[in-house]
């Protein structure tokens, strides 16, 4: 029953990104050269989608590894060491630079921040202290940010603020192609290892006793969640909500069982991301609302929304 | 299938918890290992299943050293009840139940008809076929530690190792539970971890007496229940053992 929910729920998803794929690229043209003008559209819809795909992929793997429905893919501090690398990026590089040095750095800040955690966390020993690790690394990160913010000009300061809200409008063939191949990646991998991660989610004596490695499993899912997470950020800042909000919708449609949720919550964070993107260009006026202001609010009201439905039942 | 400790010592830090214990399971029967709160009864379970490893001795599964198996290979021939809080997620019981079965589930497919058949027995032989589809953050305490025993039970092992199986049960629902694992100890070895003194004496065919790191009793509940062993088990100054009026549940 569950499996054929799942099953319903990946063509539902599949679908519905066709979909927002095909009226994002179509809508939205309000100058000359609809030609470019749709191009952009659809990389930056296909961006969406992963980049929304990924997140909930990392947030699905975060919550199965932490056994806490309220992880997420920024949980251990990557959002912070992202925007201190973009910061800097911002604030030493010049402005020429900026398209190729801010997702660079917003990448490296969240990789240095994940190495810092696994390390001060003993390679993730327990997930408990990688946790804790996540959370005080993530503080002392954002110290730096308010560093940089504090002597940054009001050009850079716009910068970093932007960037921290999230956009999408940085989509190239290029990055569709390195994040594409990343998820697919992750996906496949996280699929193999299914059986795993539901001992993982069970409790780690539980899982040894099963026959799994949990040391080596744990770390593998978490630097993998880490990597999406990561690549997201660094290709369109920090979005919100769509890695906490998304594995939720899909658990409680499709069951908890990780052998059968990862690809539709996969699917239905990529349509997330690509509805609020359409919604952000809608509702714009003369400036743009950033998508991550968007996914924010509406990721918010729908965790509400499943929260009281919870507290109802 | 055997499983044998051979002189097992271990200890945490420089303290000792167990010394040169050693036993044999046997089928045939229920084993209790009975012993006081940090007596080393579940320490003694992690060993024999090899989630720990002794300081000296060795533990033997079908003669060969427990250490010499893979991990997926001794999980697949011992199955282990530890004391567990409900995962944070929102597994049903079916699905939980399931996971028990993790190292013998295709990687790739999805379970087949023996890993269901397998599902459906242990949720019955527990008493929670009719749980089957409620998650498991929603279970009572005792519901949920019969749906941890099912999921052991799903495995099908040879081998079961049991802490506390129905320390969360009602009288009724412990005395379903005892029928039942001691129709399966005709055929394998059981080994149960309680605090039940009644309970063993009615169900165990061979108690266990764990004491000062040391198992220094082994026999019938006839020849080990006595009340010298049960003072040396339990020591607290100022009581004194003596036989007790009680009610059981029996199965008609």
């Amino acid at each position: 029953m569950k499996c054929d929910r799942a099953r319903l729920l990946t063509a539902a998803a599949l679908a519905a990104a066709v979909l927002l794929l095909l009226l994002s690229a179509r809508g939205g043209i309000r100058q000359p050269g609809a030609e470019v003008l749709f191009r952009f559209r659809l990389f930056r819809s296909l961006l969406g989608f992963l980049v929304g795909g990924s997140l909930a992929l990392s947030g699905a793997l975060f919550q199965a590894v932490f056994r806490n429905p309220l992880a997420d893919p920024y949980i251990l501090g990557i959002s912070s060491g992202a925007a201190v690398g973009a910061a800097a990026a911002f604030v030493f590089v010049p402005a020429g630079l900026l398209f190729l040095c801010v997702p660079a750095g917003a990448f490296a800040g969240a990789l240095a921040t994940l190495g810092a955690v696994l390390v001060i966390s003993g390679n993730a020993r327990s997930a408990d202290r990688l946790l804790l690790s996540g959370v005080v690394t993530g503080i002392v990160v954002s110290s730096l940010l308010i560093y940089l913010v504090s002597i940054s000009d009001s050009a850079q300061l716009a910068g970093v603020t932007w960037w921290i809200l999230g956009d999408l409008q940085g989509a190239s063939p290029v990055l569709l192609g390195a994040l594409g191949g990343l998820a697919v990646c992750a996906l496949v991998s996280s699929r193999f290892f299914a059986n795993e991660l539901n001992a993982l989610a069970v409790g780690d004596e539980e899982a040894a006793l099963r026959g799994v490695p949990v040391k080596k499993m744990r770390l593998f899912f978490v630097i993998s969640a880490s990597l999406l997470a990561s690549s997201c950020v660094a290709a369109a800042g920090v979005i919100g909500f769509a890695g906490l909000v998304m594995p939720h919708i899909v658990r409680l449609l499709a069951g908890s069982d990780h052998r059968r949720i990862l690809l539709p919550a996969f699917l239905a964070g990529g349509c997330f991301l690509q509805l609020c993107d359409l919604l952000s260009v809608l509702f714009s006026g003369a400036k743009e609302m950033p998508v991550g202001v968007v996914s924010s609010c509406a990721g918010g009201m729908l965790f509400l929304f499943l929260l009281s439905r919870r507290r109802c039942s | 299938m055997n499983l044998a400790a051979e002189n097992i010592s271990f200890g945490y830090g420089a303290g000792t918890v167990l010394d040169s214990v050693s036993f044999e399971l046997a089928p045939g029967g229920l084993t209790f290992l009975l012993g006081a709160n940090g007596a080393g009864k579940s320490t003694l379970l992690k060993l024999l299943c090899g989630l720990l490893a002794p300081r000296s001795g060795e533990v033997l599964l079908d003669g060969r050293g427990i250490g010499g198996f893979s991990a997926n290979a001794r999980a697949r021939r011992i199955g282990v009840m530890l004391q567990q809080s409900p995962p944070g997620l929102d597994f049903t019981v079916e699905e939980f139940v399931l996971f028990g079965r993790t190292a013998k589930l295709p990687r790739l497919a999805p379970p087949g008809a023996g890993d269901r058949l397998a599902v459906e027995k242990a949720l019955s032989a527990a008493g929670m076929t009719s749980f089957a589809g409620r998650a498991v953050t929603r279970l009572s305490g005792g519901e949920f530690q019969r749906a941890v025993l099912a999921s052991v039970l799903a495995l099908e092992s040879g081998i079961l190792l049991l802490d506390e199986p129905v320390s969360a049960q009602d009288p009724a629902q412990a005395a379903f539970i005892f029928e039942m694992l001691s129709s399966l100890a005709a055929e394998r070895n059981v080994l149960v971890i309680s605090h039940d003194i009644d309970l063993a004496l009615h169900y165990a065919s061979r108690i266990l007496l764990l004491a000062g790191g040391k198992i220094f009793a082994d026999g019938s509940p006839d020849r080990v229940m006595t009340p010298e062993n049960l003072a040396r088990l339990y020591p607290l100054s100022g009581f004194t053992v003596s036989p007790a009026r009680t009610f059981r549940f029996e199965k008609i």
